[in-house]
């Protein structure tokens, strides 16, 4: 297994293409997501052969979009679960697509998913070893892989 | 024909759904379950024609889930319909029994060509 060879572009946009219908690029890498807005963050785990974690931050405008196209329903009609719903299985995508990317044996978690403004997700005793910025309709979207210890769990936190 | 969609994400139920009926199957009874126990139920009480199955699920997984079938004697053609895509996933699964493995993300012709076989 390699991650250097992690397409995490790949992975998204064909999530994004094939199964939402949304358009979405790669965005410039000096160009940072705002923190300062409300977004929705998906982590799947990844352990076995290889162990960290995939971290999915979703703009709350862009998540109301990938949810709208998920259920085919109107944005204005959608729940906060049926949000976090489709931020989990946007998360569950690009991580089983990443995990598959990284070979080996290995089993992803369900989803966990957090929404709010200006929190922070931390993996204990993890590093980052990739990160991707995709732009759709100008909402700022990232996908982070963590490389961490066995038994991956994450905390969220607010800044204090 | 009655097919079963079992997954515990309601958003990919719906885009299951949509798929199938994308894919010309849209005049067969859909009947979804939100995990293997839910589903075992509804699989063992009035067995679909079809069912596809999610992998990772709380309660019990779509593997578990086939096993369980397989072991009532309900031998309804199942496919999984999931990100666990790798050949030693897939060898578990056709060991398993399940007839085939969709890999998400997928699309209409995936299905199309897929189905088309157990739908007839």
């Amino acid at each position: 297994m390699s991650l250097e060879t992690l397409d995490l572009g790949s992975a998204v946009t064909s999530v994004f293409e094939s199964m939402l219908g949304l358009p979405i690029t790669i965005a410039d890498e000096f160009h940072d997501a705002p923190t300062d807005v409300p977004s929705v963050t998906g982590v799947i785990s990844i352990s076995g052969d290889w162990n960290g974690a995939v971290i999915v931050t979703v703009p709350s405008a862009l998540a109301r979009a990938v949810a709208a196209a998920m259920f085919a329903m109107d944005e204005e009609a959608l729940t906060s679960a049926e949000i976090e719903d489709a931020v989990g299985e946007l998360s569950n995508m690009v991580g089983g697509a990443t995990k598959t990317m990284i070979g080996g044996s290995c089993a992803i978690s369900l989803p966990s998913v957090t929404e709010g403004i200006r929190y922070k997700v931390s993996i204990p005793g993890a590093r980052e070893v990739a990160s991707s910025r995709f732009d759709c309709k100008g909402d700022l979207m990232t996908v982070t892989v963590v490389q961490g210890a066995s038994k991956t769990s994450h905390t969220t936190r607010k800044p204090s | 024909m009655k097919i079963l969609i079992v997954d515990d994400s309601k958003a990919m139920r719906m885009i299951v759904m949509r798929h199938l009926r994308q894919a010309g199957f849209g005049n067969h009874a859909l009947e979804e379950a939100s995990n293997g126990v839910e589903a075992l139920t509804a699989a063992t009480n009035a067995p679909p024609d079809l069912i596809l199955c999610d992998w990772n699920m709380p309660e019990m997984n779509g593997l578990e889930f086939l096993k369980a079938l397989r072991g009532k004697n309900v031998n309804t053609p199942f496919g999984f319909v999931t990100t666990e895509s790798s050949p030693e996933m897939r060898q578990t699964a056709t060991a398993a029994g399940a007839a085939f493995l969709i890999a998400k993300p997928f699309t209409v012709e995936t299905f199309e060509s897929t189905l088309t076989p157990f739908l007839k």
